[in-house]
């Protein structure tokens, strides 16, 4: 009985060009945007890899402290045994290496800044993208997420289409009835499309995870997710196969499915969230920041001194010890109270996440394929998450760099060398993202495949009863 | 034809699950239009209220250094267009603030999309996406699947063995799936026109330019329909009409779109930001820095100065030096930044017309650019904000320095303060949309094809009618 259904379809698969055709465009579009993504990360790498003027920068400064000089000639106001000075003339650079399966999710990199010139009046969340992007073509930039979460079900309604219909076409469907297992038949039957298509999808993901050389532990979560993406839409087929009693009607039913799940509830929750977003154009936060510099600026050392030592506790303790107050601390404590206001907006970006965050997981509930988007994203660590997450690593990066600036003021003493190479190593290790967050994207597909399993089993079971 | 479209329109009707289909894609355009008209409404508010607030912080400075001011900055505004509730295009990828200040050109900032997460990679539910996507899918899968069952059920061959022809046949078809397209095009422009109505404090809705998108909308429609026809005609059976139908959807509406981006952005490549800011950077280097009295293009102007007035040195000038080395700085960044940003608007608009030449190879696409170019809401406009921003703001550092310079202060003098009133009477920008010939300018190979497009599938449709006497054999 299997074998007779699988051949039956098989032979069924193989006289359909439109079949042949859908898989060749499937694998050669999965292909292309490997391809497309792999150049676009490979940008990425060359921006992180190019030689840096810093360590020539420093090497300089390095010398100018040896020589008891205060800094280029040119510039007779720059001294650098202030710490105002030493500190910017001395960034860190952040660098954010990419992650091995970036490129299947390339399209997401839509405003990634991948080096952060660190200093006390940095701001991360304002840093430029890596790419100058027009975005009337970036719109249209393809990934291999979007072949995996479009086209893959496309294809297998292509090649699956039949099933059902065309053995009631062909009057197959009374000798099913009656024969041993019926339920076997249709499930037996739907397993060649199924099969091919996910023998292809494997193709590419093994492809990428090899030419990428990304670890056991991506490829398993990128392996599973597929089989299970590829599963899941086989049952949907399937079912609309045996709820439909022509091509025509499986057709509509198809399209109907694939539209609401694939396009329209993400584009609608899309549209949703960017109406929240278009609030106040950012504006608030920024025009605060503006004013509130300013104002800081302008009062004097005694009305923000207070909330300098209230923010940080080790210039509390200095405060203490000191009795006249250090003639730099105006500069760098600004500078320190500018940073905290970073701090701030940064924090208020990760809230601000954290509640888009929630309404994609909760999407993923009822769209299997933003899921699948989700896994892939976490995998190619090129979504907001990890940018925020690197953020993040630069705004402590900031922090320590604004604590030793805090301290050296208080000692109040010209620096030295040593207080330049102390400066140096702070400078922080390159950031790349750890994937992670897989579990919950992965069992509402795990989820998703069961429960449109059983429900084709019951729907067969009733079916095959008549 | 008129016959035959009665009898295509009461099949449909008669078919519960087409009524069912349609009624559900009709309220989805209603919300979409609805919503996307509340958006572009809270777009429109969120704006003023943005834009007063950064004017009440530059009046509220009151007497102030005029470099100080330079520093402090200005927030300037790209006004949502009216129409853009019908198609918002790619301003959500654009910011639509510029902050300007001395020294120092910035871009647009607070593009909404940044803020958008995952999300951010699925196009938004507005009224020109269900237009340009789901519109014609909806077209092709019902005119093609009632063609190819009338033609299946050899209901064709009867009626034209009662003396009607083919070609009043494919007519009525062509109408009919014409008229579906139309009653969801007349859906999302009465909706939008009575949600503006209610919702806009404005009262004037730009009809000219609704009119104009019903227009380009039509062509367009009408393009859908015809190949629609074309398709069912020539195809046999139900299923290969439907994958082609469906093959034809997909390519236009996602790989042709795709491939021509990538070729493009692969023939007219961008240059990545930091060596782009790199170059900018080190030929900025090359010229005077208002705050380094010690460059030689400054001192050649001092030496000048000097023996102009007769003085020995600038305190004794009888205005301030330093605003006119604010402005040698100025305009020594303005000729830097005109060459490269110069360069790479240039590609940007090379980037753009060669996409709009890919349209002859893809309706869709064609549609896609010049429903955009009418809601203003793609990059030509962005490219005529960041101009128009770059002017206003050298008019304005001029203003301040010009100020700085002789507005009564002395060479050293840096704690002179002009009075409030001079702020208060500084012009404030007010973004003019790019007129309609520099958008023709663009966007002519992909009119030109749209039109081009319908001539080219009424013909094919006129010339295979006669195939529609051949039944589905099979």
């Amino acid at each position: 009985m299997i074998l007779l259904a699988l051949r039956h379809r098989l032979r069924e698969v193989s006289r359909q060009t439109s079949a042949v055709v859908s898989l060749a465009l499937l694998l050669a579009a999965g292909l292309w945007t490997i391809w497309l993504g792999h150049a676009r990360v490979e940008v990425w790498q060359q921006v992180v890899t190019a030689p840096s003027d810093t360590p020539a920068q420093a090497q300089q400064i390095m010398e100018w402290l040896m020589e008891g000089k205060k800094g280029p000639e040119d510039r007779p106001w720059v001294d650098v045994t202030q710490v105002f000075w030493l500190e910017r003339s001395l960034p860190a650079e952040h660098r954010w290496i990419p992650n091995a399966l970036a490129p299947l999710a390339a399209s997401s990199m839509t405003s990634m800044p991948v080096i952060n010139r660190l200093t006390t009046a940095s701001q991360p969340h304002m840093t430029q993208s890596f790419r100058i992007a027009n975005p009337m073509l970036d719109t249209f930039f393809p990934d291999v997420t979007l072949v995996f979460t479009w086209i893959v079900p496309l294809v297998i309604f292509v090649l699956g289409v039949g099933v059902f219909t065309l053995e009631k076409e062909q009057r197959l469907d009374t000798l099913i009835t009656f024969s041993a297992s019926p339920r076997a038949w249709y499930v037996w039957s739907m397993s060649v499309p199924a099969g091919l298509v996910w023998a292809v999808v494997m193709l590419l993901c093994g492809g990428a995870c090899i030419a990428f050389s990304a670890s056991i532990d991506e490829s398993l979560v990128l392996v599973l997710s597929m089989s299970f993406y590829v599963l899941l839409w086989t049952a949907l087929v399937l079912l609309i196969n045996i709820m439909t009693a022509s091509i025509r009607s499986a057709s509509l039913g198809f399209c109907l499915l694939w539209i609401t799940m694939v396009i329209l509830l993400p584009s609608a929750l899309a549209e949703y969230r960017l109406s929240l977003s278009v609030s106040d154009y950012g504006m608030e936060e920024t025009l605060g920041a503006r004013e509130h510099l300013y104002a800081t600026r302008e009062a004097g050392v005694d009305s923000w001194l207070p909330t300098l030592l209230a923010q940080y506790p080790a210039s509390k303790i200095a405060h203490d010890n000191v009795r006249v107050l250090p003639s730099q601390l105006p500069r760098v404590g600004i500078n320190a109270l500018t940073f905290s206001q970073t701090k701030q907006q940064h924090y208020n970006h990760l809230l601000h996440h954290a509640e888009t965050q929630a309404l994609v997981d909760g999407l993923s509930l009822l769209a299997p394929n933003v899921a699948l988007t989700l896994i892939m994203e976490r995998l190619a660590g090129t979504g907001t998450e990890a940018l925020l997450d690197y953020q993040q690593r630069s705004v402590e990066q900031i922090h320590a760099r604004v604590d030793w600036s805090l301290a050296k003021v208080w000692r109040d003493l010209p620096l030295t060398t040593e207080d330049a190479n102390e400066l140096l190593a702070l400078a922080p290790a390159p950031y790349q993202w750890q994937p992670r967050g897989f579990t919950p994207s992965l069992l509402v597909l795990m989820l998703w495949t069961i429960g449109v399993w059983t429900l084709v089993a019951w729907v067969l079971s009733r079916r095959a009863g008549v | 034809m008129i016959t035959a479209l009665h009898l295509v329109l009461l099949g449909w009707w008669r078919d519960r699950r087409l009524r069912l289909l349609l009624l559900s894609c009709l309220i989805a355009l209603i919300v979409a239009a609805a919503y996307a008209v509340q958006t572009a409404n809270s777009q429109t508010q969120a704006f003023q209220k943005a834009a007063q607030e950064a004017r009440q912080q530059w009046l509220a400075r009151g007497d102030q250094n005029p470099h100080s001011m330079a520093h402090f900055g200005d927030f300037l505004f790209r006004p949502p267009s009216a129409l853009i509730a019908l198609d918002p295009g790619i301003q959500a990828r654009l910011g639509s603030v510029i902050y300007i200040e001395g020294h120092t050109q910035n871009v647009p900032q607070f593009a909404p999309i940044t803020q958008n997460g995952t999300l951010s990679r699925f196009p938004a539910l507005h009224p020109a996406f269900l237009l340009q996507t789901l519109v014609p899918l909806l077209m092709m899968i019902i005119g093609g699947t009632a063609i190819m069952a009338d033609k299946s059920e050899e209901r064709i061959q009867f009626c034209l063995a009662l003396g009607t022809s083919t070609t009043s046949w494919v007519l009525g078809y062509f109408t009919a799936i014409f008229l579906l397209g139309g009653v969801c095009l007349l859906v999302v422009l009465l909706t939008t026109l009575t949600s503006y109505a209610m919702l806009s404090s404005s009262n004037t809705f730009p009809l000219s330019g609704t009119l104009w998108f019903f227009g380009l909308y039509c062509l367009f429609l009408a393009v859908i329909a015809a190949v629609t026809t074309i398709v069912a005609v020539i195809c046999r059976r139900a299923q290969k009409a439907l994958m082609t139908l469906l093959a034809i959807w997909l390519s236009a509406t996602f790989i042709l779109p795709q491939m021509s981006a990538s070729i493009i952005a692969f023939y007219i490549p961008l240059p990545d930001q930091y060596s782009f800011n790199a170059q900018m950077q080190q030929d900025r280097q090359a010229g005077p820095d208002g705050h380094q009295p010690e460059h030689e293009l400054v001192e050649a102007k001092k030496q000048a100065i000097l023996a102009e007035y007769g003085v020995s040195k600038v305190e004794d000038l009888p205005f301030n030096f330093d605003g006119l080395v604010m402005q040698l700085d100025e305009t020594f960044g303005n000729q830097v930044w005109d060459k490269h940003f110069g360069d790479l608007s240039l590609r940007f608009r090379q980037q753009v017309w060669l996409s709009s030449l890919s349209a002859l190879l893809n309706p869709f696409q064609a549609l896609h650019g010049l429903s955009m170019a009418l809601a203003g809401s793609e990059l030509v406009h962005d490219i005529a904000f960041q101009q128009q921003a770059e002017i206003h703001r050298r008019t304005w550092v001029e203003q301040l320095n010009h100020e700085h310079a002789y507005g009564g202060s002395r060479t050293g003098d840096w704690d002179w303060q002009a009075n409030a009133q001079f702020y208060q009477n500084m012009k404030t920008f007010r973004f003019q949309p790019p007129p309609i010939s520099a958008l023709l300018d663009v966007y002519w190979p992909a009119l030109l094809a749209l039109l081009g497009w319908l001539l080219l599938t009424l013909w094919l449709m006129t010339a295979t009618s006669a195939r529609l006497a051949i039944g589905d054999r099979e």
